[in-house]
């Protein structure tokens, strides 16, 4: 037993170590692109040990992007993202199945606006923990606008925080 | 497990037995005595050390503070402890505690209760390292692969262990994570949210129940089967407790779900094919089992076929579908309390009497809070309350005192 048992605990870290390894490496070899945040709503924003992080491509305007699709609820999505002046992404296409040669990012519809126009759109990169007390900061930047962050694509468009910048400085 | 409590247990298992000796004539009630009392002893040490169970208890509420105090801590220093070093913590505390409940149990044999709560707390930190990870990675709070790995990371252990309380922990993680993972699949707009999901564990429920009872029907796996048909119960019961509300709106299941429905009634006809192979059954299974397997078949035919109804037909649907469900909710008690006197199991009884005065309560709110003054409406309901305890509680006394030993399987 005691040798199962030893194995069985070897596997428990293996996994650990394996999930610590498979975002290491999205980390490195994923696609790095800076997004913009928005303010979002002051009550939400701060809930315990971690920031919520609001997005401008959070919000999409299907007649704005020229986007004849509709999509429900829940329904996973892809933006597809053009760099702008300021070095940051933004969205300028949705598609429901991966494209080729853009640079894109998978989301899952929150919520669906008036008419199936609006889309409110999750991609997985909406919390950024921190220690308590922290966030305060944080909040504050991102409701001047200033704080950027930083997100690693795999190739399947799922991205993964990496750095968050105030004023083009990294808060750690 | 240590030799004093292998006595112990003796001691429990031997005045099950005894009875059935007396009853078959093999021995006098005198000779019963005499057996008996020369193992009371045992029995008033176990008294007076305390019982082996409020040991587990203390132990089991020690590891989980350590728990929570080390994630807490982890917490609490943030930014000051390097990504490595809150590896670093949690590494090694899972390891220490997996190795030092292991020795204490197994190889010195001298603290086995410690030992196993040592073993629950590394499951607990395993778990916590899962999160942790996640949490360095910034992955949103939405995560349901966490409580997945976690569950299935303790799983092995529990079996190889024969260990209640990681089973239980392995069963509540993968129930949460089914509805983390289920909630990304129902459409907020086009279904009921409230009556698939309840429609889900209700399934998932029922089919814990089924592969408890398949581990029971086999000796290696009888320790292990109270998690399996106690959280079964449970959710079995808690799921069709809510069904008799008015939930209704419509719809019952979702095409998003279907692979979870398929994959929920294949292990339970699984586990009840392999119940109904297996050679040592209880009294009472056969209606335990088909009635498992009617409610089963109606969940999950009711969430694959049920089509949305017209407008014009929707007041008598949910008058149809909610009298059905208080009409199956209070079969199903009945049935329960009933195999518990039969079977003479008191986790059936106490599941059984506990959702009859939740249902008695409800009911009493449904009918009466129009119809009464408030003043008189609250009055009478807690006389009925009251003297529904005192019958209940004369009753459950009677009855698990008629039994006249500890249950093995609680």
């Amino acid at each position: 037993m005691k040798i199962k048992f030893i194995i069985i605990i070897t596997l428990q870290v293996l996994l650990l170590i394996g999930l610590i390894a498979y975002k290491q490496h999205w980390v490195a070899t994923g696609e790095k692109i800076i997004l913009k945040t928005i303010p979002v709503d002051p009550r939400d924003i701060f809930r315990g040990d971690y920031v919520h992080l609001g997005y401008e491509i959070a919000t999409l305007d299907l007649d704005k992007l020229s986007v004849t699709e509709s999509f429900g609820n829940n329904e996973k999505l892809y933006v597809i993202l053009e760099k702008d002046a300021d070095d940051t992404y933004r969205a300028v296409s949705v598609n429901k199945l991966p494209p080729a040669g853009v640079i894109f990012i998978q989301g899952r519809v929150r919520q669906v606006g008036p008419a199936f126009r609006q889309l409110n759109v999750e991609y997985g990169i909406e919390s950024y923990f921190i220690e308590e007390g922290k966030g305060k900061v944080i909040e504050t930047a991102q409701n001047a606008r200033e704080l950027r962050v930083e997100v690693s694509l795999r190739a399947d468009g799922k991205g993964l925080i990496t750095r968050l910048l105030m004023d083009g400085k990294e808060i750690k | 497990m240590s030799s004093t409590e292998q006595k112990f247990e003796f001691h429990r298992r031997l005045k099950q037995e005894i009875e059935a000796w007396v009853k078959e004539n093999l021995i006098t009630p005198g000779q019963k005595d005499k057996i008996l009392a020369r193992y009371k002893l045992l029995k008033e040490a176990d008294e007076k050390a305390g019982p082996g169970r409020l040991v587990t208890t203390i132990t089991i509420l020690g590891s989980i503070l350590i728990g929570v105090g080390i994630i807490l801590f982890i917490g609490a220093n943030w930014s000051e402890i390097p990504k490595w070093g809150k590896l670093f913590i949690i590494f090694s505390s899972m390891l220490a505690s997996y190795g030092l409940g292991f020795y204490l149990r197994y190889e010195k044999e001298n603290y086995p209760k410690t030992g196993a709560s040592l073993i629950l707390l590394g499951s607990l930190i395993f778990g916590a390292g899962i999160f942790l990870i996640a949490q360095i990675y910034h992955i949103t709070a939405h995560y349901p692969n966490g409580p997945l790995m976690w569950g299935l990371g303790v799983l092995p252990i529990a079996y190889l262990l024969r260990f209640k309380t990681i089973l239980s922990l392995a069963i509540i993680d993968l129930l949460i994570w089914l509805g983390m993972e289920s909630s990304f699949r129902i459409s907020y707009l086009l279904d009921n949210f409230v009556v698939t999901l309840v429609t889900l564990y209700l399934m998932s429920g029922i089919t814990l129940w089924g592969i408890g009872l398949m581990h029971r029907a086999f000796k290696s796996f009888r320790m292990i089967s109270s998690p399996y048909i106690i959280i079964g119960a449970l959710v079995t019961f808690s799921a069709g407790y809510i069904m008799t509300f008015d939930v209704f709106k419509g719809t019952i299941g979702t095409s998003g779900l279907i692979m979870f429905y398929l994959v929920l009634a294949g292990l339970f006809l699984i586990s009840g094919i392999l119940y109904l192979l297996s050679g040592e059954k209880e009294n009472g299974w056969l209606p335990e089992i088909i009635s498992l397997f009617l409610l089963m078949a109606l969940s999950v035919l009711l969430s694959l076929f049920y089509k949305k109804i017209s407008y014009q037909a929707y007041d008598s649907a949910v008058n149809v579908i909610t009298l059905t469900s208080n009409l199956i909710f209070a079969l199903e008690i009945i049935g329960l309390i009933s195999l518990g006197y039969i079977r003479r199991n008191t986790t059936y009884i106490n599941i059984g009497l506990l959702f009859f005065v939740l249902d008695v309560i409800a009911r009493y709110f449904d009918f009466f809070w129009k119809m009464l003054p408030r003043s008189v409406f609250f009055i009478i309901g807690g006389i009925i309350l009251l003297s529904g305890g005192v019958i209940l509680e004369k009753k459950r006394r009677r009855v698990l005192a008629s039994f006249n030993f500890e249950e093995e399987n609680r």
